[in-house]
């Protein structure tokens, strides 16, 4: 056995106090040559557990119970000397993180950073070294590793810095390669490379790998082995096949079945707390989306563009276009999905609807209104009522200096709905019910609340002045599975309620196709594919839509 | 971070953890103290209840401070010389026409037996000057001076650096280059020649005069930090989310965006009010401060230079050590004031 950890404990201290153990309890072992998932949401104690297993935890803020045990090929490292560590640390075990851009030091280059390891651990001389990173870079698939080894991290894309992080954790021929949420910070086509050259280093050097993440459905495609954790204990744990075809712990089911799946499309999202009671969840009828013949539209987007000014040497700006030429129709009481990868310009499409960008070319209309000429019809006040935006990071998008009362009365007083003082108040409070938070949130500050509650809170600022059209800009993104489809239940329920019209974007492709009734698929500033979202995702028409869809991780299939 | 719904409805703001925050600090709490007991005195000297009649000159020429042990000579040489007898003089049946002038300033201005005026004290509590003022009484009225200076002229650039930050740095573009371009006028000048040019052209001394020079020339620290807040925040999806709610320019910059710089402004207004405190000192010691008719910390050292020589240090002493226990008490308020106020650090 590789890797043995047993009753594992760790707790964080607080000034002088000691804190709830944020790991509890965690046994699992790793043979060699097999690939272990460490699975959990935020909380989960999953990174402290990875991070304590290479010492790198500050010492002076944990306190590691006694009775814990790390053997590594059978030799404690938990209480070992940092000299110990050291030579454990690179040599036998390598970790690559999720940031790659915040991993590398941006002031050295590449060829560097690569070679450091190599000297110190190897006792290789520069030139040695230097043929060797060569090699290394070739071998992580960096097209011209000559040239590449003198560029420096920003000179290259982030599938790039993660394929050269990839690279030193194993320069030295590591037997256990952790690897900690590697391809969060990745768009999907590169999260589908990056997970297979992890998994071929894995074939040919003989590695273990701990790959710790929050994806259930890359688990799938990569471990054979899974440990499932909830707020730092182990909720199940076993192999691939045992835990995904018969998982016997409510949270694992409820992990699996949260997830929008993209063949069907129920009616509703299952919860954890579905699968708390005792009796298994009744199953969820469908619900069938797709435009109709009847459908009155609220907006119509005809030919919008957007540049953005990029300044090239000291006086001149070169024109960049970050939409080239988006149109379509929006109905009331519909979806429009907007999918594409980070630079494809569906948020500044986003952006430019909710009116926070000027666009440059095309026409917005709402019915019966110009929106990009909103003084010859109606004011700019006015027309913001009709359209609010979501965005993505529920902990950026509310003023932390302002209570949940504030936040959600100043909409109302902008816009002079509700009259008085303790009218608006009614009404914030019913909005804070309508969207399932407490009425007690009224006097609390941002700070106070989750990822989930927050990202309530800001739909019911949006809710406050009863707008036609919600644009989610990632809404859900930044959000734990299970938290994520709470949300989007709460916006199909709003939707159903209200009949409000959507624009939806994302990176996540499930999530569009679950909530969209038409898809366009955006690509470097331009629409290559829209139509029915069924029909898209079934039938891709366009080249890049179809390599976007065979990249989706596909979940656990027997 | 999860939401406790078990607690009282009403949770400490932001303002209230910083206080907590502030009260673990011993050495944050301490300086609070002193700066406090600083305020306390300066606001008993405005309101007239001490320090008063600083100018009453109630001690002998450089009365020594009452610790400082006197010799026989020392005390004889500090009594001056006795007083002559009185002479009789014959005014051949004349009418002296200030007879009754004379009688009357005697009167006002009664005298002892030695046909001397109110006796002088030999000493004082920390001595006094060339005159004979108390050294205690003018070091209380030079803190009002100097701390006022300091307050209000810290205010003054504060609230200008915050406002010019703000506007440069929330529209950006051509108001960006526009302010920036002032910003680098005032600080291409060294600091002390923009000071005295400034002094120079306004051709009036007061106190009135310091805080405008002071202000005018100090908000170019503050501007730049609140500039880069500024652009630091406006990209924030709070913004953004106000701008879509329809708020205007000036609600964004000055509702939403500022409470969330306050803890920059509150730390640069506490350096600026100790910077000025100093450049106060500086300018009346170099001549360009307060009027003779106001005392402060700068004056009192600009006098004291001369005394040094003849070896009363008393002055000297009293002045720099009052400045000394307030700049350094209200660095160390600043220190605690930062960390106690950083969202960053928050537990």
């Amino acid at each position: 056995m590789l890797l043995r950890v047993k009753h594992l404990q760790i707790s964080f201290r607080a000034g002088k106090s000691l804190l709830a153990p944020a790991v509890r309890d965690v046994s699992f072992e790793l043979a060699e040559r097999t690939t272990l998932a460490l699975v959990g949401e935020s909380g989960s104690g999953k990174s402290v557990t990875a991070l304590s297993i290479l010492g790198l935890l500050p010492r002076h803020l944990t306190e590691i119970a006694s009775h814990s045990s790390i053997r590594w090929q059978g030799r404690e490292v938990l209480r070992g000397s940092e000299t110990t560590l050291r030579a454990l640390r690179g040599r036998q075990m390598a970790m690559i993180f999720q940031e790659p851009m915040s991993s590398l030091n941006p002031v050295f280059t590449v060829g560097d950073q690569l070679m450091e390891g190599l000297r110190l651990h190897l006792g290789m001389t520069r030139r040695q070294a230097r043929a060797r990173a060569e090699e290394l870079l070739e071998e992580v698939g960096i097209p011209e590793p000559r040239r590449r080894i003198r560029a420096y991290p920003h000179q290259l894309s982030g599938g790039q810095q993660q394929r050269v992080m990839i690279a030193m954790a194993i320069s030295c021929e590591p037997s256990l390669l952790i690897a900690d949420e590697p391809t969060t910070a990745l768009d999907v086509t590169i999260q589908r490379q990056i997970l297979e050259l992890i998994a071929n280093l894995q074939r040919q050097r003989n590695m273990s790998v701990l790959f710790i993440t929050h994806d259930l459905a890359l688990v799938s495609e990569i471990a054979s082995q899974v440990v499932v954790m909830k707020q730092g204990e182990v909720r199940e744990a076993g192999p691939l096949q045992q835990v995904f075809a018969a998982p016997r712990d409510p949270y694992t089911r409820a992990l699996l079945a949260c997830r929008p799946p993209l063949g069907e499309r129920p009616r509703r999202l299952r919860v954890i707390e579905d699968f708390l009671g005792t009796t298994p969840p009744a199953p969820m009828p469908s619900r069938t989306r797709g435009s109709e013949a009847n459908d009155r539209m609220v907006l119509e987007v005809r030919h919008v563009g957007k540049d953005f000014l990029i300044p090239e040497g000291l006086w001149r700006r070169r024109r960049f276009p970050a939409v080239r030429d988006a149109s379509f129709r929006l109905a009331r009481g519909k979806t429009v999905g907007i999918v594409g990868e980070s630079g494809s310009g569906k948020t500044t499409l986003g952006l430019t609807l909710a009116g926070l960008l000027q666009a440059d070319r095309g026409d917005i209309q709402f019915v019966g209104e110009h929106a990009l000429h909103p003084e010859q019809e109606g004011s700019a006040l006015r027309r913001k009522r009709r359209i609010q935006i979501v965005f993505q990071n529920p902990y950026a998008s509310l003023n932390p200096r302002f209570t949940v009362g504030h936040i959600l009365t100043e909409p109302l007083l902008l816009h002079g709905i509700g009259g008085n003082a303790p009218a608006r108040e009614r009404l914030a409070r019913g909005l804070l019910e309508r969207v399932g938070l407490p009425a007690t949130a009224f006097e609390r500050y941002p700070h106070e609340f989750s990822g989930g509650q927050r990202q309530r809170i800001a739909i019911a600022r949006c809710l406050a002045v009863k707008p036609d059209i919600l644009i989610c800009d990632e809404s859900v993104s930044a959000l734990d599975v299970s938290i994520q489809a709470q949300v989007l239940n709460l916006l199909q329920d709003l939707q159903d309620e209200y009949h409000m019209s959507y624009v939806f974007i994302s990176h996540d492709l499930a999530v569009v196709h679950y909530m969209s009734d038409q898809v366009l698929v955006m690509h470097d500033g331009d629409v290559v594919e829209a139509g029915d979202a069924d029909a898209v995702f079934n039938h891709p028409q366009h080249a890049y839509t179809r390599h976007l869809l065979s990249a989706i991780p596909r979940g656990w299939h027997p | 971070m999860t939401a406790h719904f078990g607690q009282p409805p009403v949770s400490p703001g932001l303002w209230a953890l910083a206080w907590q925050r502030l009260k673990r600090d011993r050495v944050g709490l301490f300086s609070l103290g002193v700066v406090g007991f600083y305020l306390v005195v300066v606001g008993l000297a405005m309101a007239g209840w001490i320090a008063r009649d600083w100018t009453q000159e109630v001690g002998v020429n450089y009365a020594p401070p009452v610790f400082y042990p006197l010799d026989q000579d020392e005390t004889a040489q500090l009594a001056g010389p006795k007083p002559l007898p009185a002479t009789p003089v014959d005014l051949y049946g004349l009418k002296d026409p200030l007879a009754g002038v004379l009688a009357d300033i005697q009167a006002r201005y009664p005298r002892d037996a030695a046909g001397r005026e109110t006796p002088r004290r030999l000493t004082l509590p920390l001595g006094g000057d060339k005159w004979g003022h108390d050294v205690l009484t003018k070091v209380i009225k030079g803190s009002q001076t100097s701390l006022l200076v300091g307050l209000v002229a810290a205010l003054l650039a504060t609230a200008l650096g915050t406002v010019m930050g703000a506007v440069a740095g929330y529209f950006g573009r051509w108001v960006d280059d526009a302010f920036n371009w002032l910003y680098g006028v005032f600080t291409s000048i060294p600091y002390l020649l923009l000071i005295f040019a400034i002094a120079a052209v306004l051709q009036q001394k007061g106190v009135t005069t310091i805080v405008l020079i002071l202000g005018l020339t100090g908000w170019t620290g503050v501007f730049r930090l609140i500039r880069a807040e500024y652009i630091k925040h406006k990209t924030r999806e709070y913004v953004l989310a106000a701008g879509a709610m329809g708020a205007s320019h000036w609600r964004r910059m000055f509702i939403h965006i500022l409470p969330n710089t306050s803890h920059v402004i509150l730390v640069q207004l506490s350096l600026n009010v100790v910077g000025f405190i100093k450049s106060e000192v500086i300018l009346s010691f170099l001549g360009f401060g307060v009027p003779v008719d106001v005392v402060s910390w700068g004056s009192m050292l600009n006098e004291a230079q001369n005394e040094l020589i003849l070896g009363k240090w008393w002055q000297l002493a009293a002045a720099g050590t009052a400045m000394a226990v307030l700049v350094t008490a209200f660095s160390m308020l600043t220190d605690a004031l930062r960390d106690a106020l950083d969202p960053k650090l928050k537990n």
